[in-house]
């Protein structure tokens, strides 16, 4: 049911001023009050960020990288996973490369991910 | 190759170019199942990894937009947001002679200390049963060690017999009995047993037990303790079962136990009430016949192009009560070639085995009996029947005429003589001698507490002095005319001195 809320609430948004959403939304919240249904508000914006996700690329990196470098980067994920807004995390544990993510699919292109996948086939040896 | 070298090899062969990975995101974590946002081509069945807890999962919902998952493992470790990978490969375990005398888990890990195993192929947990014209009718007997059902329900190679009874009941252990037997049989199968959320120290004590009587050479033990989620409860008799397909695959014969299903039930009850599928009959889901019916469809005599092995299911359900018209029980009924009932009542006045006979079928019948065993048995069930029947009537009258006092007499030897204790499994050929010499009214004339002493006088008697008695029984399968006439005598021999006095011929 959240879900099918969320996606109303999304399709009556689109393309609409802020004014207009901050209208829809003001309705939006009175009829929940009415209903007595406020309680569903925490599960309804867990599922509008999860929406909002999946209209985005992450792109996590170890450590900045220079522009020119990083706009290749970029270049290449959208070739792959599609034109979406990119939004940049660092995050220095995958220690170097980059990782790339949206809904469905994975760009593994981090040192971590080498090492993992190393360590896997060195596993096979041992194991059937 | 020493390991320097491996790893030259394997740094050399190292993927460096990034790839595109098919990925899902948990939602929510519920005990031991996962739902996964994304994961859009995951097929039912395939194996998913959850990367930063490192546990395997098995998808078996697959929803517009959420994927639901079983955890086959520790499922505290995952959190909301964790990556959940596609393994492209549905769910296996390693099969082969090396797992025999193993311990393992339902995913094929170690759990004796033993050390890796190298097993000899793959084979996937869930297939569908040999189809029609692969299979032969069963035809070649299972001998349980146990003359009640050797002699009155017998057991083929190939046929998923049910064992079933309350929880006071010895079921278990007469499965166990049934492993030890095949211990000198001509064509040992390899038996598998496969308890389900049975006591992790309860199993300790079975597996002790089999390394005790050296059946352990010859059994393997897939197990999902207590302590383990209902996701391994649930595959155990999935991968119990893999491991006897390989070897009928390969013209041998095994024997799979189920102990017990009942449990089995709880745990798919369980998973399919939090995947949110709609509940039915006690909760159960819709597809609880179908559970039991493909585990135990995979049971099959094999026809002899196709190598002629077997696998015969012991499938082992909980009574509540003494009530075999329960949902679980009366599916399971339906689905196998027969039931041996174990009841409470008999086992609490001393008769043991506690089979009731009167609810025990084999719908396999005398196709699952050697020669011999079928000629000294033809008689016994409608014996022990009309006996049953005669001691209730008897005791309302007080003055019964000779001939009824004459069937009594013989039924309560018959009954006694049947009697075994647990654990203890007898070659066929020396049921087979104990149960000629009740039946042909050997022992009419003897006191009931000398039955067991007779029996077993019998026994040292034949070894000593005749031993080519057992031995052509067992060899031709047949009790021929000399044989017979041999065992007469030796019989007439033994039971004369115990005969009470003023007793009639």
């Amino acid at each position: 049911m959240i879900k099918k809320l969320v996606k109303i609430l999304l399709s009556l948004t689109q393309g609409k001023s802020d004014k207009e959403k901050q209208e829809i939304v003001r309705v939006f919240l009175k009829l929940l009050a009415e209903k007595n249904q406020l309680h569903l508000l925490p599960a309804i914006l867990k599922e509008l960020k999860r929406e909002e996700k999946k209209q985005k690329i992450e792109l996590i990196l170890a450590r900045n990288f220079e522009q020119e470098f990083l706009q290749k980067i970029e270049r290449g994920v959208k070739k792959t996973l599609g034109e979406k807004e990119i939004k940049l995390r660092i995050e220095p544990e995958i220690i170097g490369g980059f990782l790339a993510k949206d809904e469905n699919y994975l760009i593994d292109g981090s040192i971590k991910g080498i090492l993992n996948n190393f360590k896997e086939r060195l596993w096979t040896h041992l194991k059937f | 190759m020493d390991t320097f070298e491996i790893l030259k090899k394997e740094i050399e062969n190292l993927e460096l170019k990034p790839g595109k990975e098919e990925i899902g995101e948990v939602v929510e974590v519920k005990d031991g199942i996962a739902m996964i946002a994304g994961l859009k081509e995951v097929e039912s069945f395939e194996m998913i990894k959850f990367e930063t807890a490192d546990v395997l999962g098995v998808a078996l919902n697959l929803g517009e937009d959420i994927v639901g998952a079983i955890v086959l493992g520790d499922f505290s470790k995952i959190r909301e947001g964790d990556i959940v990978k596609r393994e492209r490969k549905t769910l296996s375990l390693p099969v082969g002679e090396n797992l025999i005398g193993r311990v393992i888990d339902p995913l094929g890990n170690p759990l004796d200390g033993k050390g890796e195993i190298q097993g000899t192929k793959l084979a996937p947990l869930e297939k569908i049963g040999p189809s029609v014209v692969e299979r032969e009718p069963v035809n070649e007997p299972l001998h349980t060690g146990i003359k009640m059902i050797d002699a009155l329900i017998p057991i083929g190679r190939g046929q998923r017999e049910l064992f079933l009874g309350d929880r006071t009941t010895d079921k278990s252990n007469h499965a166990l009995t049934i492993i030890l037997n095949q211990k000198n049989e001509a064509k040992r199968p390899i038996c598998i047993y496969c308890p389900i959320g049975k006591k992790e120290a309860e199993i300790a004590r079975t597996v002790e037990l089999l390394e005790k009587y050296g059946a352990f050479e010859y059994t393997i033990v897939v197990a999902a303790s207590a302590s383990l989620p209902a996701s391994l409860w649930y595959l155990a008799p999935y991968a119990a079962c893999a491991q006897g397909e390989y070897f009928m695959e390969k013209g041998q014969d095994a024997v799979v136990i189920y102990d017990d299903l009942t449990k089995h039930g709880y745990a798919w009850r369980q998973i399919a009430l939090i995947l949110r599928r709609p509940p039915g009959r006690e909760a159960y889901p819709g597809d609880i016949f179908y559970l039991h019916s493909r585990l135990l469809e995979r049971a099959a005599k094999m026809h002899k192009d196709k190598g002629g092995g077997s696998l015969t299911a012991i499938p082992i359900l909980e009574t509540q009560a003494g009530d075999i018209t329960g949902y679980i029980p009366t599916n399971v009924i339906s689905i196998c070639d027969g039931q041996i009932y174990f009841d409470t009542s008999l086992y609490l006045k001393g008769q043991k085995p506690e089979v009731n006979v009167g609810l025990s079928v084999s719908r396999v019948g005398s196709a699952a009996q050697i020669k011999a065993m079928k000629k000294t048995a033809s008689t016994l069930k409608l014996e022990l029947a009309q006996f049953t029947e005669l001691e209730q009537f008897v005791e309302f009258i007080e003055e019964v005429d000779e001939d009824t006092k004459k069937s009594l007499k013989r039924g309560e030897r018959i009954r006694e003589i049947l009697k075994q204790e647990k654990l203890k499994p007898l070659p066929i050929e020396k049921e087979i001698v104990s149960i000629y010499a009740s039946t042909k009214g050997f022992l009419d004339n003897v006191r009931i507490e000398d039955v067991k002493k007779i029996e077993n006088e019998l026994y040292e008697v034949i070894e000593f002095k005749k031993p080519d008695i057992f031995k052509s029984i067992r060899e031709k399968k047949e009790l021929d005319d000399t044989t017979q006439a041999a065992l007469d005598k030796i019989l007439e021999d033994v039971t004369k001195k115990y005969e009470v006095e003023g007793s009639k011929k």
